[in-house]
């Protein structure tokens, strides 16, 4: 058993409770942080869904009621944390990614909600810098009383704490707060989309391409790599929370040119795959998440007639042969997949 | 393969003979709390580090000012030298987790003696109710809320006792003078073992001249300079069970597949590796076991001898040692660690470099002076 992120609790925990805030958070091996908030834990609920659970929260002593139970407490969240370090560890990449709809959850229901990857050698991923911009942006503009903050600086997380404990979340010194860290995390993204893509002549669709996502020939959006039924039911490589936040990540990048839905395709899956899992992982808050989406349609491979047969015969084996082995081979395949969804020659099935 | 029913009970009785059985701890009878083992201010230090239970504290969120093994990090995988925010703040090489700061944020932690007090709870909301009466109660009684170490027992929650058996093991291994490692850094992708032994004899005697230490738990090295270390007691040693150059131990309360520990063992450092499983009955093939019998007692069972690659041992021990530097430095106050820093021109471009430069026993020597 390991126990990580108590130290970036800790680091959290010295900016202290604050005027009339208070802190909840959990250290050691207690899973007490995987209660509903409402049973004195750190996770969140939202329309008939439970979200990842979060580390850290700040709340006041009033009544509060978690819509997704219909309970009211005496402790309303106010700012909610999820935290991590592994910007200095070598889990810098998708791994940034697992972790996204922790504290999604949380802003979900109208909470100013954190995610803090903590400084380190390796920055912060420029689409999850641009995903929790766009998802705070959208739901903001429906009325969202929250926000979805994505930052590497603790000093950021300290003056938002101080200036809710001085001046309250509804605040106009709050929401000014609020809105410059928002800009900057889109402009974090911008200075990278426009170092790599715009000044090389590219475009968001070319930056789309590179994470996987393609418009297609017949006006679709797909995401064309899913992962592998034993890279999901294996709790020790914990791919499903990385898929999760693939998707969710995808369903906020489209926002930026206002596409509402988009087709995940599972390539390595069969129909049947998709279902033994949901059989097997029947309380897995993340697949269950990821197969109930309105956001996007989980399409595997055998929903999908390619015109290049070969194409589908061709994949199957990569199902169980190690990939990393494999990488050059794979690599082809993935190019035709790409190729064949972009000029649209697949029909479903 | 594992076969068997789950006989050992983790029941608050069974705790307790498993700390005073094996550990020579001695209890005290309260009419409230019941049964209390009682502990000096150190051996109450390492207990709450390892096991990540924590003094009682009625302003904390969870009402116990909690320690765990994770605040003390280094580096985060074996054989790389990559400094984690732990101990210290890596990016202006500071001190950010130590005892001298764990004393000043709670300086009770060198006051009055401490007690474990065990107590059986439902769920969360439970437990903050137990405390606050037992705060009350205490308080009421003209003692200090801060000189108990809460010990929470939720029955059929087994996996809440594993770092309490890690604890347990561990310290049976420190007083055979072995030097052992709790929630160790290891390879990427490969997991985090749960605990390391490993003889050292020569670096212990080396060092024992200024720590005072024969057999210690890793992070021990940063109590010497503290005002805890007048409080550790000399335990009285016990005798080994077996030749080994470097254990890894996997602790488990539940079912167990071995394919965990069967990593570790793949790495061919260990020529030794125990599953630590109280309950268990049946050796498996692959490891030894270490168990409990029913009156709490450790039981080592038949060790497995593992292949071992001694280049890559030998590395491991070299990288072990470097280290073990690092807790060293951590037993500095933050003006002594400044001093340090500016009398030998350490920098957070050259401080990692510089350090693993510096003999083990020649730093000991600067430190503990």
């Amino acid at each position: 058993m390991s126990k990580t992120d108590d130290i970036i609790k800790r680091e959290i925990s010295r900016i202290g409770n604050y005027k009339n805030l208070k802190m909840r958070y959990f250290v050691g091996s207690s899973n007490y942080d995987q209660e509903l908030w409402c049973d004195g834990g750190l996770t969140f609920g939202y329309n008939g869904y439970i979200y990842g659970s979060n580390d850290f929260a700040w709340y006041r002593d009033e009544p509060w009621e978690h819509e997704f139970t219909g309970k009211t407490v005496n402790q309303k969240p106010i700012i909610v944390v999820e935290g991590t370090h592994c910007l200095n560890t070598k889990s810098y990449g998708t791994a940034q990614l697992q972790r996204f709809h922790h504290a999604y959850g949380a802003f979900l229901n109208n909470i100013i909600s954190v995610y803090y990857l903590k400084e380190g050698k390796h920055p912060i991923r420029h689409d999850l810098l641009l995903a929790a911009y766009n998802a705070s942006k959208y739901h903001r503009g429906l009325g969202n009383k929250g926000a979805y903050i994505v930052t590497d600086q603790i000093d950021e997380l300290d003056k938002l704490v101080k200036l809710v404990g001085d001046f309250g979340e509804d605040s106009t010194e709050v929401q000014t707060y609020i809105e410059e860290l928002l800009d900057n995390m889109k402009l974090r993204f911008y200075e990278h989309f426009e170092r790599n893509f715009l000044d090389k002549g590219k475009n968001f669709e070319d930056y789309l391409f590179k994470r996987a996502v393609i418009k297609t020939g017949k006006g679709h959006w797909v995401k064309f790599l899913g992962p592998r039924k034993d890279s999901i039911v294996d709790p020790s490589i914990r791919y499903g929370h990385i898929v999760l936040g693939e998707a969710y990540v995808t369903k906020y990048l489209l926002k930026e040119i206002e596409v509402e839905d988009f087709i995940y395709f599972f390539p390595l899956m069969s129909k049947k795959d998709i279902e033994e899992i949901t059989a097997t992982l029947t309380s897995d808050k993340e697949w269950l998440l990821l197969t109930n989406s309105a956001d996007w349609t989980i399409v595997s491979l055998d929903e999908i007639d390619f015109e290049d047969k070969t194409l589908t015969s061709g994949i199957i084996p990569f199902r169980t042969l190690n990939l990393n082995d494999n990488r050059k081979e794979w690599n082809v395949y993935r190019k035709r997949i790409a190729e064949n969804i972009k000029a649209g020659k697949y029909n479903y099935i | 393969m594992f076969k068997g029913e789950f006989d050992l009970k983790y029941t608050t009785e069974n705790i307790i003979n498993t700390l005073t059985k094996n550990l020579g701890f001695s209890v005290v009878d309260d009419a409230f709390l019941g049964t209390l083992v009682e502990l000096n201010n150190y051996d109450a230090y390492k207990y709450c580090v390892i096991t990540g239970q924590g003094y009682l504290k009625e302003d904390e969120p969870e009402k116990r000012f909690i320690l765990t093994r994770d605040y003390f990090r280094v580096f985060n995988q074996a054989m790389e030298y990559e400094l984690q925010f732990g101990i210290f703040d890596e990016k202006n090489i500071s001190l950010f987790e130590t005892p001298h700061i764990h004393i000043e944020q709670f300086p009770r932690i060198i006051e009055g003696s401490k007690f474990i007090a065990f107590v059986e709870y439902k769920n969360n909301k439970d437990l903050l109710k137990k405390l606050d009466d037992i705060i009350q109660y205490i308080k009421e009684k003209g003692d200090e809320p801060g000189d108990y170490i809460i010990c929470p027992v939720r029955l059929g929650k087994l996996v809440d006792f594993e770092p309490f058996f890690e604890y347990v093991v561990t310290e049976i291994f420190n007083r055979m003078g072995y030097i052992t490692d709790n929630q160790i850094p290891f390879f990427y992708g490969v997991g985090t073992p749960d605990c390391a032994v490993y003889e050292l004899d020569n670096l212990v005697s080396s060092l024992s001249q200024y720590t005072g230490l024969n057999g210690f738990s890793i992070f021990e090295l940063s109590l010497v300079n503290t005002p805890l270390a007048k409080f550790k007691i000399k335990h009285t040693p016990l005798e080994r069970i077996n030749n080994f150059n470097a254990m890894v131990g996997e602790v488990k309360t539940g079912s167990v597949d071995g394919s965990q520990i069967k990593k570790y063992i793949d790495r061919e450092i260990f020529d030794e590796a125990v599953e630590i499983i109280p309950h268990k009955k049946d050796i498996s093939e692959y490891a030894g076991l270490i168990n409990f019998n029913e009156d709490g007692k450790v039981v080592f069972n038949m060790l497995r001898k593992q292949k071992v690659d001694k280049f890559s041992q030998e590395s491991y021990i070299n990288w072990l040692i470097d280290y073990m530097k690092y807790y060293i430095l951590a037993s500095y106050t933050d003006e002594e660690f400044i001093f340090f820093k500016d009398k030998y021109k350490l920098n957070s471009i050259n401080f990692v470099e510089e350090i693993n430069r510096i003999d083990i026993v020649d730093l000991a020597s600067i430190v503990y002076k």
